[in-house]
């Protein structure tokens, strides 16, 4: 107890008012002399109790380190030694210890993944279990989070006692951020079940991108863009360049020639499902007599159902006009302006610069070192352009990223135009020679990485890789654990002025699948870093599905991400210290409590923060004053007849 | 020096549009070799006639040390003398261009009596460019014999070595030597006639020349295309081809 708190105030005021009454009433009995010596003799011999009785709230607090034997982790021993403990425990209690048995606790330690999971491709994942216990078997469960736990994998796994890896071979079949949850399946032999799941979030993409690139005649931005795309991971290239016309000269037979017919009819209506990505480069499409309107509708159709196209430009690209006559008119960004008095093909110096809607694009961004938001590329310095295609009216699904000028004319031409039309999703780069960004004067020159992002954005971006979306959402915390709030951040690509909102919503699901989902949504306002900030609530073991979207001034951004909730983990040490608190928690005295000890875990021992105890029952010295004061006092009231 | 005032006169402009593709001779300061603009212009007519690249008809001469070398990625230098030490510029000059993806074919027109002379000196001249690399037979099965035309060995205006050397950087033959004297055979004169007489094997070696100077022009625009499956399961099943070394 407290000296200082209400209850011993009040012991404390009791005390004072019976020892005033007793002391007038000595003085009017026995007058001023004998009432004020019979008065202190008795105040001395009461406050000298009080020290007896109130000694803890006076003693000091000492710590003493624990270490803890290497087998408690294996198994609960005995840590205290029996002189250890009388130096710790208090002198009037006893404290039961923690019995010397084997633990059989079975504990997922952790799950490691790869950063990032193929889709439809097998990707392994390792479950660390530890187990404390003997050779057994157990069940092990690994369960996808969307919306509930759907059971994925159930496999039996042979624990040795110790440390150990389970592989479990995983084949997402969705592309996008996914959460899923391992766990140990309940036993009557585990001695701790709170520790059997672990939740971790997934990034699948497409492994490889199959991509088909079609291209009217060699040139350098062929071979550039070749070079960039056989030396990309994960790309499977399928080409066909059409390397002569039908007006070359040919001293030569067909044997002589590694030539091989165009195979329109396998590409374009067998196969051509099967790309991710389609790359038509400076290829007549309209005037090939090869690719007929049955081809190019298969083209279009293909873009409908989700397909990707990347359009590259050049002197037979879209100039040729013809393409505008044909289906595939459909499905471009930008009207292809026939060749007129000016022609469609410009050639010249022509300088890139960035559009207001390629500030925020993804085609046109990147993410920065030290920025957790987009950047938007930067076209300045760049080697001048020498050929553009002229393009017409923009469709309406179509935005403008680039735009080209040169000195001659004040008009901004479009070079790169994107944009979404049905599932699908077109990028048209109007103009032959980008190959000179990947071709620069200077080593030190950073022209090959902007030449290498615009492309492999397209790509990305074109294939719909999770990894591009307008929005990113990430934890602050990197490792949120249950029952704490978990703030999530969601951030855009490019500008947003500070004040806007965007509208986050979030669903909470059940690691283990048999608590219901919890749902919250709120605007949150976008900060000067173009991150909005999101707390939500406290939760269980699970996942929080994430979806944002942002709007403003016609600028729609939207993306999706997973924040994983992990079970609160505890180490061993603190087990312990959480099993020891209780057995201290008593009184040893009877007016006051002892001030509480404090256990802190570390990660082999235990630092016992203890009130160090000086005892005053069994001094002779203090009960001998006691003693002496009240016989001094009942021996002088007996002799002035006061008794 | 003559001619590198008169190189540095005739024309130092880039190509045209960007899919026009211009042939262009580096030139060395420490060289002798003559200008061979009608020898280029003569390939790109060749190249323009026979497949649909777009090559520029006008020849074009870059100095090493010039940035314009940065508008040809693929360059010719044809010696007729042991290629003599590079300044340290040059090299510099010269390497950052083939690490960056330029391909240099060296076209020897001596003869037989300095080839030897010629061919120690490439080992330098391949040590100071590209530290490490060495320089390799080109494998008949290379692409760089099928890019376009399927030959079977290298030839030229002389038939001195039936192979191409080469120098391998970033999994491509960035530069690739012939000891044949390639650009001769093509080379005609204003009347349209061939300049040189091709020996031993008349217009069928000239042809042949013809068409590897063709594959030369088509590898360093396609690199390694016709290596890629589809081509060359077609080529093997419909067209019964066998690669040098296959059964």
């Amino acid at each position: 107890m407290d000296p200082l708190s209400v209850p011993a105030l009040l012991v404390a005021a009791a005390v004072i008012a019976g020892m005033v009454w007793y002391g007038v009433t000595l003085i009017r009995g026995a007058g001023r002399f004998r009432g004020s010596m019979l008065l202190s003799l008795r105040s001395l011999a009461l406050v000298l109790l009080c020290v007896i009785l109130l000694q803890p709230s006076l003693v000091t607090v000492s710590a003493i380190e624990v270490q803890l034997p290497d087998e408690f982790f294996r198994k609960e021993v005995r840590i205290f030694e029996k002189d250890e403990l009388d130096r710790l425990l208090p002198p009037l209690s006893s404290v039961p210890l923690p019995e010397e048995k084997p633990s059989l606790d079975v504990a997922l330690h952790d799950v490691i993944v790869p950063p990032v999971a193929f889709f439809k491709s097998t990707c392994s994942v390792r479950a660390v279990v530890e187990n404390d216990g003997p050779a057994r078997q157990t069940q092990i469960v690994l369960a996808r989070l969307d919306g509930k736990a759907r059971e994925v994998i159930r496999t039996t796994a042979q624990l040795k006692p110790g440390r150990q890896e389970v592989e479990l071979s995983l084949t997402p079949d969705s592309v996008g951020w996914t959460a899923w949850s391992v766990q140990l399946s309940p036993s009557p032999q585990d001695s701790d079940a709170s520790n059997n799941t672990f939740v971790f979030a997934l990034t699948v993409v497409r492994e490889s991108l199959r991509i088909l690139h079609i291209a009217g005649r060699p040139s350098w931005d062929v071979r550039f863009l070749r070079k960039l795309l056989t030396s990309t991971p994960g790309t499977e290239l399928v080409s066909f360049y059409l390397l002569v016309e039908a007006e070359d000269f040919a001293p030569h037979s067909r044997e002589e020639l590694s030539l091989i017919p165009f195979p329109t009819d396998e590409l374009f209506i067998t196969e051509l499902g099967n790309f991710d990505l389609v790359i038509v480069q400076n290829f007549p499409l309209g005037t090939y007599f090869l690719l007929t309107p049955k081809h190019l509708s298969r083209l279009v159709e293909y873009v409908k159902e989700g397909g990707g196209i990347l359009f590259v430009g050049g002197d037979e690209a879209f100039s040729l006009g013809a393409v505008n006559e044909t289906p595939v008119a459909e499905v471009v960004p930008a009207e292809m302006a026939p060749p007129d008095a000016e022609g469609g093909y410009l050639e010249g110096q022509f300088v890139a610069r960035l559009a207001p809607d390629g500030l925020v694009h993804p085609v046109t961004t990147f993410r920065g070192q030290e920025s957790e938001a987009q950047e938007p590329l930067a076209l300045g310095k760049l080697p001048s352009l020498t050929g553009v295609n002229r393009l017409g009216r923009v469709a309406a699904w179509g935005q403008i990223l680039v735009t080209a000028s040169s000195p001659s004319t004040t008009e901004e031409l479009p070079l790169v135009v994107a944009g979404r039309t049905g599932k699908g999703r077109v990028v048209a780069v109007a103009t032959d020679s980008l190959w000179r960004w990947a071709f620069p004067a200077e080593l030190a020159q950073d022209p090959p990485a902007v030449y290498r992002r615009l492309l492999l954005n397209s790509i990305l971006w074109l294939a719909r890789d999770p990894r591009m979306a307008g929005m990113s959402i990430e934890a602050v915390d990197a490792l949120p654990v249950e029952g704490k709030p978990v703030q999530v951040a969601a951030c855009i690509r490019g500008e947003a002025q500070p004040g806007e909102f965007a509208h986050v919503k979030a669903q909470w699901v059940d690691a283990s699948g048999k608590l219901p989902s919890i749902s919250t949504q709120q605007d949150v306002a976008m900060s000067q870093t173009r991150c909005g900030y999101l707390t939500l609530p406290p939760a269980g073991p699970g996942a929080w599905l994430v979806e944002a979207a942002f709007e403003s001034d016609g600028l729609q951004l939207s993306g999706s991400g997973v924040v994983a909730v992990r079970p609160r983990t505890e180490t061993a040490a603190a087990r312990l210290a959480r099993k020891i608190l209780p057995l201290l928690d008593v009184s040893y005295y009877p007016l006051t409590e002892d001030r509480p000890f404090e256990v802190t875990p570390g990660p082999r021992s235990l630092m016992v923060d203890k009130p160090e105890v000086t005892t005053l029952w069994d001094n002779p010295v203090f009960f001998a004053v006691l003693l002496a004061l009240l016989s001094a006092e009942w021996l002088l009231r007996k002799r002035w007849g006061y008794l | 020096m003559i001619n590198i005032l008169l190189l540095l006169v005739v024309s130092l402009s880039a190509s045209g549009g960007g899919t026009t593709v211009g042939l262009a001779q580096v030139v060395l300061p420490s060289s002798a070799a003559p200008v061979r603009s009608r020898a280029l212009e003569s390939l790109a007519n060749e190249v323009l006639e026979r497949t649909s690249v777009e090559a520029d008809r006008r020849a074009h001469a870059v100095p090493a040390l010039s940035g314009d070398r940065f508008d040809f990625p693929l360059l010719f230098l044809p010696c007729n003398a042991a290629v003599s030490d590079l300044s340290v510029d040059e090299e510099t000059a010269l390497a950052v261009w083939l690490k960056m993806g330029g391909t240099l074919i060296l076209d020897w027109q001596g003869g037989g009596s300095g080839l030897e002379a010629f061919r120690e000196s490439v080992e330098t001249f391949v040590g100071a460019l590209v530290p490490g690399a060495a320089l390799e037979r080109i494998p008949r099965a290379s692409v760089v014999y099928r890019s376009f035309y399927r030959l079977q060995h290298a030839t030229g205006r002389l038939m001195l070595v039936d192979d191409l050397f080469g120098v391998m950087v970033d999994d491509r033959y960035a530069m690739i030597v012939s000891y044949n004297d390639l650009l001769s055979a093509v080379e005609r004169t204003a009347g349209g006639d061939f300049r040189f007489d091709v020996m031993p094997g008349g217009s069928e070696q000239r042809e042949q020349a013809v068409r590897l100077l063709v594959n030369l022009v088509v590898y360093a625009l396609c690199q390694d295309y016709k290596d890629d499956k589809v081509h060359l399961d077609y080529l093997k099943s419909k067209r019964n081809w066998r690669l040098p070394g296959e059964e």
